[in-house]
């Protein structure tokens, strides 16, 4: 039986001489050029001599001066110095291309799925917040820029901004912000009937700028609405109707009408944790 | 019944790996030939296995079994016929349960294909590590991701596939295509370890699976378009190639295969290169094992999820063994894998491989690089981050343009050694088409120093390419179609198509959000026109099936009516974007409903980008131009040139050849 050596050499010689049989194909089919089949088959020939001759030698029980491959020191220096100039470079860029990720991110890359202004309006309640209203306003007005019917993003556009003012002192841009933000109410409710949340936020913003008697008939038009069940908890764990219900018979037993602003129990905390949509 | 069949093909499936395994390696230790021979019932065995247990699941998911977990936890009994059938690979256990029958076809091809040299060590030696692969698929289907659990209570109906996964025939044939790139990779990875383990480290086995590389390639090329275009046409941004890590685990292979594919004419040819192609061919197939581990593991959610798979552990635990075993072996071979020449001149075709070698090599590690490093950044600083597409786009851009000037140049250079003279010479058809292309470019407006560069070095290397064409086809007629040489012409025609619709859809892309009204009024016109095209809103309409509701919104592009909706699937949290393409040649105009129409008004998003049927097209001809290098015709045998002449009256034999001759032999 050959050995490994011997099966190796002898695959060896017979794909060389081959390949020289194939190559006179090639060249008489025209495939080779004249210049590559004289280069190619030169090669080929030394190889196979070589070859041959290693195979006599072993059988002849020589064995053949190998001559040890000088290492070209300054070409392997060149090569390690690109090899890690591009490294760096790679490694720069990474850095520069870096972000955070967010739950739901791919770790690379970019693709993003197409999002319909409702949805973006949805991921800009993710970031509501008393303490920074002034974020999601920003996001929302991004998603009204691109569409200004938008009924989620006008309903939490007009409520964060109502937070933003909550604490303000009465003055003309103030009462200027609050109009904008009934009017902003209305036109979520006129956008899309079945949201829910534009009705509910119309009625509590119109008690909370006194109004309770509109408020009341906003909450009826909200009750009369079918409303969704997050949007009735709002409702119902701020009291509203039962305030409401209070403010007109104080205000009907007294000809002082009183704001409630200041002390309204409707604390927009209560939105951040809002169901989306 | 149907968790016990396939639980039986699994079973079948292991035993015939495991007895595989046992038996050629009895039969190579004691050199008996009988029993190496054995491999291919074996191989029959596996694949019986893998037919059965993927029949089972079909049957499962066709006839709405919801006992099993997968099908309770995947399927659906409102999923159309075809979402449903391609619900299989859908999910983990499914994608495993495809890859081992995929992993089975290709064993017994093998077996079959090299039937009468089972005996040959070199062949035993590959039949032992497919059967090893095998074995690792068919423990995983037994134990971390076996896809015939039943359920204690049965539900009465599941919640179907991922909703991206059914609104777009497209998703019923990228995966399997993907599949049967990565997996037919096995092929040559086995024969490397053979040829490492055995020391015949010639030329002869690269020879003998020259084919298996080319057919993986090219179903890997086909999958990863397909894929492409199903971005493109069902996630509604616009664009088909994100650098998600999805995606770059399909490229990460690919790039080391074709870097493979250029390379391996080098030690064809001249002998050189082996410890390069060896470690290419491994990587390759390690590639896609790391893309699987990727992919599978739950490691890209969090590396603290992946802590939570088995299937993971696994995964990066044979990686390791693979890239272990390649090292340990190419180290103990290395005095035999010597080049026994060295190139002469960088101005050469083995000059010009090896130049696009090293930039193939350098893509794949920045690929890598930007893929990992969020995993390797979390593992060690629990630090989340994402590496975004300007990092991709910066380091693959410069690597894009020096691909296609090789593409132009290689082509002409001579083995060994150019003159001046004959570059010249063979340069400058191309380097008039490639001004053509330039001039043409400026004409029709296109503008910017990448997109320009870009076009000059298509035409370039279209020139290079047309030229081999053009003199082959004037040697041999239509025969200077195919074979290896004129195919690959064929292929880089494809990828350069690829490359222009790449820039100029990248650079040249128009995007317009609108709101469109049925009756037009202030602020929401019912017609706008983008880029020339005049786009009118019709209407809107409701289609509400067992699978899912859809709102579509009508319009009239150019005079013709498409209608993109949202769909809403039962199992879906969100809305589902489903945007129309209006294709020519010259342009694409995309449209992306963005909030449901209601009230007689729509949002839109209109996308219109120049050339991007070219990137299918450029796909569908690399396709075809592989097909055509692989098989130069039947009348031949298989490693003849193609151009070779085609005996009058048979094939010609050397007068050894009835002789049973090892592989690597002059075959």
């Amino acid at each position: 039986m050959a050995t490994e050596e011997d099966q190796h050499a002898a695959d060896e010689r017979e794909f060389l001489l081959g390949s020289l049989e194939d190559l006179e194909r090639e060249h008489d089919a025209g495939d080779l050029t004249d210049e590559d089949y004289e280069t190619l088959r030169d090669d080929y020939t030394s190889r196979a001599a070589k070859a041959l001759r290693a195979s006599n030698e072993k059988a002849e029980g020589h064995r053949g001066d190998e001559v040890a491959r000088r290492r070209n020191r300054g070409r392997t220096i060149a090569v390690a110095v690109g090899v890690l100039a591009f490294a760096v470079l790679a490694g720069l860029l990474v850095a520069g291309s870096l972000g955070a990720r967010g739950q739901g991110d791919a770790a690379t890359g970019g693709i993003s799925v197409q999002k319909t202004p409702t949805q973006r309006a949805q991921e800009c309640q993710e970031v509501m917040s008393m303490a920074d209203p002034q974020s999601s306003i920003e996001c929302f007005a991004d998603v009204l820029a691109d569409d200004p019917k938008n009924a989620v993003a006008l309903t939490w556009f007009a409520w964060m901004n109502e937070i933003k003012f909550s604490d303000a002192e009465p003055s003309q841009q103030v009462l200027q912000v609050r109009l904008s933000n009934e009017a902003l109410l209305d036109a979520a409710v006129a956008a899309n009937p079945d949201y829910s949340y534009a009705r509910a936020l119309r009625a509590v913003v119109a008690f909370r700028h006194g109004d309770a008697q509109r408020a009341k008939e906003y909450l009826d038009d909200f009750e009369a609405n079918d409303p969704s069940a997050e949007a009735r908890a709002v409702i119902e764990q701020q009291q509203l109707a039962q305030r409401i219900d209070a403010e007109l018979a104080a205000s009907s037993s007294s000809s002082t009408t009183s704001t409630t602003t200041a002390s309204s129990p409707l604390t927009p905390g209560t939105t951040t944790t809002a169901p989306a949509g | 019944m149907n968790a016990a069949l396939g639980t039986g093909g699994v079973i079948i499936g292991l035993t015939g790996a495991i007895g595989g395994i046992i038996t050629v390696l009895m039969g190579i230790g004691s050199k008996r030939p009988h029993l190496m021979a054995m491999a291919r019932t074996y191989a029959f065995m596996i694949l019986g296995g893998g037919v059965l247990a993927f029949a089972a699941m079909e049957r499962a998911l066709i006839t709405r079994d919801f006992s099993l977990e997968y099908v309770a936890t995947h399927g659906s009994s409102a999923t159309p016929a075809l979402y449903n059938f391609a619900t299989l690979w859908g999910a983990l256990e499914g994608s495993i349960l495809l890859w081992s029958l995929v992993l089975g076809l290709f064993t017994v091809a093998v077996a079959l294909k090299f039937r009468d040299r089972l005996d040959d060590p070199l062949v035993a030696w590959a039949m032992v590590v497919m059967f090893v692969v095998c074995l690792f698929f068919f423990v995983l289907m037994a134990w971390p991701a076996d896809p015939f659990k039943v359920l204690s209570v049965v539900p009465s109906d599941g919640p179907g596939p991922n909703p991206l996964l059914q609104n777009h025939p497209l998703m019923a044939f990228h995966p399997p295509m993907l599949y049967l790139g990565y997996v037919g990779f096995t092929v040559p990875f086995a024969f490397a370890i053979a040829a490492l383990i055995t020391g015949r480290l010639g030329e002869g086995w690269l020879v003998e699976t020259r084919r298996w590389t080319l057919f993986a390639w090219t179903f890997l090329t086909i999958g990863i378009i397909l894929g492409a275009w199903w971005s493109h046409e069902v996630l509604g941004w616009g664009g088909y190639w994100g650098w998600d890590p999805v995606e770059n685990a399909s490229l990460l292979p690919w790039i080391t295969g074709t870097a493979y594919i250029h390379s391996v004419m080098v030690q064809e040819r001249r002998g050189m290169l082996r410890v390069w192609n060896l470690s290419l061919l491994c990587a390759t197939f390690a590639l896609t094992i790391l893309g699987t581990f990727l992919t599978r593991s739950g490691v890209l959610d969090s590396v603290h999820a992946f802590s939570d798979s088995s299937i993971g552990w696994l995964l990066l635990s044979f990686f390791g063994v693979i890239v272990a075993v390649t090292v340990v072996l190419v180290g103990w071979r290395g005095d035999r894998l010597r080049a026994p020449a060295r190139i002469d001149s960088p101005a050469s075709r083995e000059g010009a491989f090896l130049l696009n070698n090293i930039v193939f090599a350098a893509f794949a590690f920045v690929i890598l690089l930007g893929t990992v490093f969020p995993l390797i950044s979390e593992a060690l600083a629990d630090d989340r981050v994402t590496v975004g597409v300007p990092y991709f786009e910066r380091m693959s851009m410069p690597i894009g343009m020096v691909l296609l000037f090789l593409m132009a140049v290689a082509p002409v250079l001579p083995w060994r050694k150019a003159s001046m003279e004959t570059l010249a010479t063979r340069l400058i058809w191309p380097g008039w088409v490639g001004a053509g292309a330039l001039a043409f470019a400026i004409l029709t407006g296109a503008r910017g120093f990448a997109p320009l560069l870009a076009f000059f070095l298509a035409g370039f290397a279209a020139g290079a390419a047309l030229r081999q064409l053009v003199l082959a086809t004037r040697r041999q007629g239509w025969r200077g179609l195919v074979g290896r040489t004129n195919g690959g012409m064929i292929v880089h025609l494809g990828v350069l198509m690829i490359a222009v619709a790449l820039a100029a859809s990248g650079a040249y892309q128009i995007e317009r959000d609108a709101r469109m009204c049925v009756e037009a009024e202030t602020g929401c016109p019912s017609t706008i026109t983008v880029q020339g095209h005049e786009i009118t809103y019709v209407g809107s309409s409701e289609n509400v099936t067992a699978q899912k509701t859809e709102i579509g919104a009508t319009f009239l592009v150019d005079g013709k009516e498409y209608t993109p909706a949202l769909q809403l699937f039962p199992n879906g949290s969100q809305t589902i974007g489903k945007p129309t393409v209006k294709n020519t040649l010259s342009s694409s105009v995309m449209l992306s409903v963005t909030d449901p129409p209601g009230d007689g008004t729509v949002a839109v998003k209109v996308i219109v980008q120049p050339l991007i049927v070219w990137l299918w097209i450029g796909g569908a001809v690399m396709a075809i131009g592989s097909l055509m290098a692989a098989f130069p015709g039947r009348r031949r045998r298989p490693i003849d040139p193609v151009s070779a002449p085609i005996p009058a009256a048979g094939p010609v034999r050397r007068p050894d050849e009835d002789q049973r001759e090892p592989v690597g032999a002059s075959t």
